[in-house]
């Protein structure tokens, strides 16, 4: 397994779109998630320091960009070994299709939950001090701290969605194969749910859509207050985001071992 | 220089190219049925506004809003009215003062009215809807009416002299007398909130200020000049808040004060909207076509006999863009088409008809603007698709580029201030979806396209495939294919 995982590495690290990838996935992050914590209209702050609006939700809105680049390299990561025919020499390095495919995606839900973690770490660090700026304090019930344990429940779920978002583009790619069809599911499967929100207005139908949605209901883990009122509580929607994922890995897996490849 | 022949014949390859692969010709059907069904989900909502007592509706069969204070006398037949405008206070922009004739002061009867504005220079109003711009504004002004039977005719002066006419409007069915006289109003003051989730504002009431001179009426006048507040009942809550207002009369100088707005009330939902935006799914399956359409020459190597047939690359890419914008076009015509016919009358079953929503028909101009509009915008959004693979030669960065332009703005514009989300909607291909709309655009609704005039999304979204089909036409000439 450590040689397969090493190979995995190995193939992962010297591709430059790698690179790029997980660079560009910090930068839109963390842009995003600091115009948002600078631009978004406060007044529905109840006083000049207690916030309604939940602020560490909106640190780590950035993730929702972020989502894409790691999907990019999540699908390409699998069927960039179709398009060109390496995936003949890795399963004949590694015969054990289980194996092969465990090892990838290791290596790559690797690289994007480190990708992740830097991304994360400095929105919230950028977004806490511009909020401090704005007059928002931790003694006024602003939450945004990370000493705050709903806070760092939501910072550290957010790096576990962006990780299980990788799995779940993984498992797609492993089905499709084709990177331009396997990143045009993957997109329609994230973003329909939430596009379909904007259209319908049946409060029901809103909260079943959130619940269904893997994006929608793993953001969830984000939310900081008013968690009663949640579509699902922070937790139970990473694990419907989770589910989605060891669903598309399952899948994914079961594909890679019983065709050609 | 290409001959017809030879263009027809490189069309005629790359449209081949395109129908033969049954993935695509599935995607493209996929496209025109993704769009329909989610544009019929919309048609779930359901709106109550026509249950709503006491509904203001206007000549026209649509709820307006009417109120303001009217100086008024009544009218046998036919005659004129003169006034001089001496002042107006700017309380806001649309604020109006002017003279009107109206069948009678019930809020909502048929009107002619040649007003000043602060803001917006002379208009000639008529029946709610008309708003007719009459030249500048400005005060001291000099505005005439002249009733004939049906038609009022306005006219502005300088001097009460030389008289120039601005148009003409008609009353709906008056009666042989009418109210003749002054009227002032000042729209409320919006204080749009944008926070997560939504766009909500609370209105404040304006009072508008006005004075004038040198008022006439000639025609057969009965009574004295009397001041009322047409449309102001104290006791009911409304979205359009007014006060009361006040006219005093000293030799010959009338000063009036009043508040409210004189026009139509309609929602801004706009049903039309909401239908075609199920296009916006149906492009999720349109757009890895026209990048597969390019990229998978390369990955074949087709493009070698492709280029190799036609060594003219420039040609060949404009073949490829044309062939793939007509079939984008086709297709977004075909589903815009069949969801605005097909929800239409569902939409109108849910409560969208008069008179709170006008009846729609692809015979309006801004029903046909909205629906080939969209099929536009499929086209442009095939060609930004086609071109953004061209340029980068690898499909799972063309589709991914082409989604985070067209779709993640949406998402971004959420949290953003109202200005910050204008801006991004004018600068991203996101805009263009303002071309779906009939209504006028509006800062009120969550859709941050609908503060964009319909036109100018539209020409955005043409400007990014145009300058991403220039770019691929100048990187493939000039790389190894």
């Amino acid at each position: 397994m450590t040689r397969a995982l090493y190979a995995e590495w190995t193939k992962l690290r010297t591709v430059s779109s790698t690179g790029w990838l997980l660079a560009a996935t910090v930068v839109v992050t963390v842009a995003v998630s600091t115009a948002v914590a600078a631009g978004v209209d406060l007044s529905a702050c109840t006083s000049g320091t207690a916030c309604s609006v939940d602020t560490t939700r909106l640190a780590l809105y950035g993730a929702r960009v972020g989502q894409i680049t790691v999907a990019v390299l999540a699908v390409l990561a699998v069927t960039g070994e179709y398009s060109t025919g390496l995936v003949r020499v890795t399963l004949a390095a590694t015969p054990r299709r289980y194996r092969a495919l465990g090892a990838k995606v290791a290596a790559v839900a690797a690289a994007a939950t480190a990708a992740g973690v830097a991304a994360v770490a400095v929105s919230v660090i950028t977004a806490a001090r511009i909020f401090a700026a704005r007059g928002l304090t931790a003694s006024g019930g602003y939450r945004l701290a990370l000493t705050d344990a709903a806070t760092v429940r939501a910072t550290i779920g957010t790096v576990g969605y962006l990780g299980l978002i990788a799995l779940l583009s993984m498992g797609i790619a492993a089905v499709v194969r084709d990177g331009a069809a396997a990143i045009g599911v993957v997109m329609t499967l994230l973003f329909a749910f939430p596009m379909a929100t904007l259209l319908i207005s049946d409060p029901t139908w809103l909260r079943r859509l959130n619940q269904w949605s893997p994006m929608d209901a793993g953001l969830n883990i984000q939310a900081t207050i008013n968690l009663a009122h949640l579509p699902l509580q922070p937790l139970t929607g990473l694990g419907v985001l989770a589910v989605w994922a060891a669903g598309a890995v399952t899948v994914g897996g079961l594909a890679f071992r019983y065709r050609d490849a | 220089m290409i001959t017809i022949r030879q263009m027809r014949r490189l069309l005629r390859a790359e449209w081949t190219k395109l129908w033969t692969v049954r993935r695509w010709s599935l995607a493209l059907i996929a496209t025109a049925l993704l769009s329909l069904g989610f544009g019929l989900a919309s048609t779930s909502a359901t709106d109550e506004t026509n249950q709503r007592e006491g509904l203001l509706v206007g000549p026209h069969g649509l709820i307006v809003q009417d109120s303001f204070r009217f100086v008024h006398q009544s009218l046998d037949g036919d005659g004129t009215i003169i006034a001089r405008v001496t002042s107006q206070d700017a309380s806001q922009p649309d604020a109006t003062a002017g003279i009107m004739i109206k069948n009678n002061t019930r809020p909502g009867a048929s009107y002619a009215s040649l007003t000043v504005t602060p803001g917006h220079g002379m208009r000639l109003g008529a029946n709610f809807d008309a708003d007719i711009p009459a030249g500048s504004g400005g005060t001291p002004v000099w505005l005439r009416l002249d009733r004939n039977g049906t038609v009022v005719t306005a006219s502005r002066s300088e001097d009460g002299m030389t008289w120039q006419r601005v148009g003409s409007v008609r009353l709906v069915a008056p009666a042989t007398t009418v109210q003749v006289g002054l009227a002032v109003t000042s729209p409320p003051h919006l204080n749009i909130k944008k926070t997560l989730g939504g766009t909500g504002y609370d209105a404040t009431p304006t009072v508008g200020h006005a004075t004038f001179d040198n008022v006439r009426v000639t025609g057969n006048t009965t009574g004295s000049w009397t001041g009322d507040t047409v449309g102001y009942d104290p006791s009911v809550k409304s979205d359009n808040p007014s006060v009361a207002g006040s006219s005093t009369e000293a030799s010959g100088v009338f000063t009036v004060t009043g508040s409210g707005a004189i026009g139509p009330d309609e929602a801004a939902d706009d049903p039309t909207q909401d239908a075609l935006f199920g296009l916006f799914f149906g492009v999720l399956a349109l757009i890895p076509v026209a990048v597969l359409f390019m990229t998978s020459e390369y990955k074949r190597p087709l493009i070698l006999a492709t280029f190799g047939a036609s060594p003219r690359r420039r040609r060949v890419l404009a073949a490829k863009a044309a062939v793939i914008g007509a079939a984008s076009f086709a297709t977004g015509l075909v589903a815009a088409l069949a969801t605005y016919l097909i929800a239409r009358p569902l939409f109108e079953a849910h409560g969208y008809r008069p008179p709170a929503f006008a009846y729609t028909s692809l015979a309006q101009p801004g029903v046909l603007r909205a629906v080939i509009g969209s099929a536009l915008l499929v086209a442009a959004l095939g060609v930004l698709s086609f071109a953004v693979a061209a340029l980068v030669r690898h499909g799972v960065a063309a589709i991914s580029i082409v989604i985070a332009l067209f779709v993640l703005p949406v998402f971004v514009a959420v949290p953003l201030p109202l200005i910050a989300s204008r801006w991004l909607m004018a600068l991203t291909p996101t805009g263009s979806l303002a071309i779906q709309r009939v209504k006028a655009p509006t800062d009120t609704l969550a859709e941050p396209w609908s503060m964009l005039p319909g036109w100018l999304g539209l020409v955005v979204i043409c400007g990014y495939a145009a300058v991403a089909l220039a770019l691929a036409v100048w990187r493939v000439e000039r790389r190894d294919a």
